[in-house]
């Protein structure tokens, strides 16, 4: 079977979607977006920097108002960015 | 026939000035998605498309010297343009849009690590440097991008390169047709305005 290439914006849309639906910890993260771990984690603290996502007490990871818009915004680029040739 | 002329060179500007706003809405929705995931690649197309809407603009200025010639007589004279027999001409637009297209093919290479795209770019360039014509090798990087692109069964893709596929054709059969050289490129320049904007319109109307 080939590999399927993303490109980082589909990723992060993944992602973000992810934790949106529930996955609130880094390995059912890496699992709903079909990631290896470590990617998964380097890119969710890339995007708790970003203010996208935050941890609460009990280490369990939300979107914040921020994040769900920019999710929104992704979901609704999709389309171009598959229309210009990006893989999503 | 002098308001034909006028007719058609107001219908060009119009569908310039479209088709030059659809690639500064597109530029302005790629930096959106740059601000958010930090890709190079999607950066990288995103200027492809300012340089294609500043090409646009520039090749919807000529066709206001070319309406002002059709309304007043006289030639509209600005500095960018030379004259071919009395016809305002700017030679800026092609090198514009031959950069644009890199910039964006680098894009899409470096944001969906396709490397076969990128080699395939090379033997085009060559290819058309030995053919000589500017608008060959747009068609033949066109043509690549077409046919990798083409297991992705993508119409809005598949439709957007086959209008630039057919301006630059349409251009390329201009020049080399001396007879017929300004109804040619008037033709590929429709075309060439009309690529992003049918591309923004099947995005949005999916949407909508």
């Amino acid at each position: 079977m080939r590999k399927r290439y993303r490109s980082i914006a589909g990723i992060i849309y993944d992602i973000l979607n992810c934790i949106e639906k529930g996955s609130d910890t880094v390995t059912s993260v890496s699992t709903c977006a079909n990631l290896p771990y470590d990617r998964a984690k380097s890119l969710i603290e890339k995007l708790i920097e970003k203010g996208f996502i935050e941890k609460s007490q009990s280490n369990k990871l939300y979107l914040t108002d921020k994040g769900k818009a920019v999710e929104k915004k992704l979901g609704e680029l999709r389309d171009l960015m598959e229309a210009l040739g990006f893989k999503l | 026939m002098e308001t034909l002329k006028a007719v058609i060179e107001l219908a060009l500007i119009y569908l310039g000035s479209v088709g030059a706003a659809s690639s500064y809405y597109i530029f302005c929705k790629l930096k959106e998605i740059y601000d958010i995931t930090d890709d190079v690649g999607v950066e990288l197309t995103a200027w492809g498309f300012m340089l294609m809407a500043f090409g646009l603009l520039i090749e919807t200025l000529v066709h206001v010297a070319h309406l002002y010639k059709a309304v007043y007589g006289s030639t509209l004279n600005l500095p960018l343009f030379i004259n071919i027999h009395g016809n305002a001409f700017c030679p800026l637009p092609p090198a514009l849009f031959l950069m644009a297209y890199t910039l964006y093919f680098s894009g899409v290479y470096v944001s969906n690590k396709l490397g076969r795209l990128a080699l395939s770019l090379a033997p085009a360039t060559l290819l058309a440097g030995i053919l000589g014509e500017i608008n060959s090798l747009m068609i033949l990087m066109l043509l690549l991008a077409f046919i990798y692109s083409f297991e992705n069964k993508n119409k809005k893709f598949l439709t957007f390169f086959s209008i630039l596929i057919l301006s630059h054709l349409a251009a390329m059969v201009g020049i080399l047709n001396a007879r017929n050289m300004f109804e040619f490129l008037k033709l590929a320049f429709a075309l060439r305005s009309l690529a992003p904007t049918v591309l923004l319109y099947m995005v949005m109307r999916r949407k909508g």
